[in-house]
């Protein structure tokens, strides 16, 4: 297997890894914006610590999907790469 | 100065210059030493010295007052509120109209401040929650306030364990285990 195609290997792997953190990540974020939103919660202090967690992850998986997007344009530009190439070679054969 | 051993009851234990640890997990409530060989990383890896607080506790009957560090079902209580801080508190926690909820934010909070701290130390941290002791002391400061809860400490442990794959994910790691399985 030459460099290009373990690459996209690896890249699957990992925008795999990303959506799957992302995905997961968001399940708490939501968890937390209940409680926040929730009518239960009168009180500033927990509403305090409740925001800036959710400030924290909202961070955290925008950074994520950054990487997530770049990788992902990577990964097409490789098999736009590959697919051409063997449109090149099949042309050349016949 | 105190003559009351928690280990054996016998030998001096109680000191004035000594950090105790107090592990409030209701209905099961534990002291131990804060900087012995187990509970050390609270102190040296999280940097819990700014928990340490006066606390008055009850064995056997006679009441001490002791510095210690509490933990809340593992989360790290002041007494009082720090204004301009969200460092979490006994008053906090009293004043808050749902405590379990209060608690699972102050610990999300807990978390994500000691997201550079190694997984191992964190479960230890988690895993005091669990500790429980045959014979339980009281902390006056707590008696009566229905502070009871039952968290889920596997979430608290998800959460974390996502930052730090969200920390350590990288595209060569993926490519060297590529390699490495050809």
């Amino acid at each position: 297997m030459n460099d290009k195609r373990l690459l996209i290997v690896a890249l699957t792997l990992y925008l795999l890894e990303l959506s799957k953190i992302m995905n997961d990540l968001n399940q708490h974020h939501l968890k937390l914006k209940n409680y926040l939103n929730s009518k239960e919660i009168k009180d500033e202090a927990t509403k305090e610590l409740l925001e800036e967690v959710i400030i924290f992850i909202k961070t955290e998986t925008d950074s994520l999907e950054k990487t997530y997007k770049a990788s992902k344009t990577i990964y097409k530009g490789l098999i736009r790469n590959i697919n051409s190439k063997k449109q090149n070679l099949s042309k050349n054969s016949h | 100065m105190f003559s009351i051993d928690i280990f054996n009851r016998k030998k001096l234990v109680f000191k004035d210059n000594k950090i105790y640890l107090i592990c409030y997990n209701p209905p099961s409530i534990y002291i131990d030493i804060a900087d012995n060989l187990l509970n050390k990383f609270l102190l040296t890896g999280f940097g819990f010295y700014r928990f340490i607080d006066e606390w008055t506790i009850e064995d056997n009957d006679q009441e001490y007052k002791v510095k210690a560090i509490l933990l809340y079902y593992g989360l790290p209580l002041i007494k009082h509120k720090i204004p301009g801080t969200k460092i979490p508190n006994l008053e906090d926690l009293k004043n808050s109209s749902n405590k379990y909820i209060y608690y699972i934010a102050g610990m999300y909070w807990l978390l994500m401040n000691l997201s550079n701290v190694d997984l191992p130390k964190i479960k230890k941290l988690l895993n005091l929650t669990k500790k429980v002791n045959d014979k339980p002391i009281k902390v006056k400061e707590l008696e009566g306030k229905d502070l009871i809860i039952y968290p889920n400490i596997s979430d608290l442990l998800d959460f974390y364990n996502l930052i730090q794959r969200a920390r350590t994910a990288n595209i060569q790691n993926y490519y060297n285990e590529v390699i490495r399985q050809l």
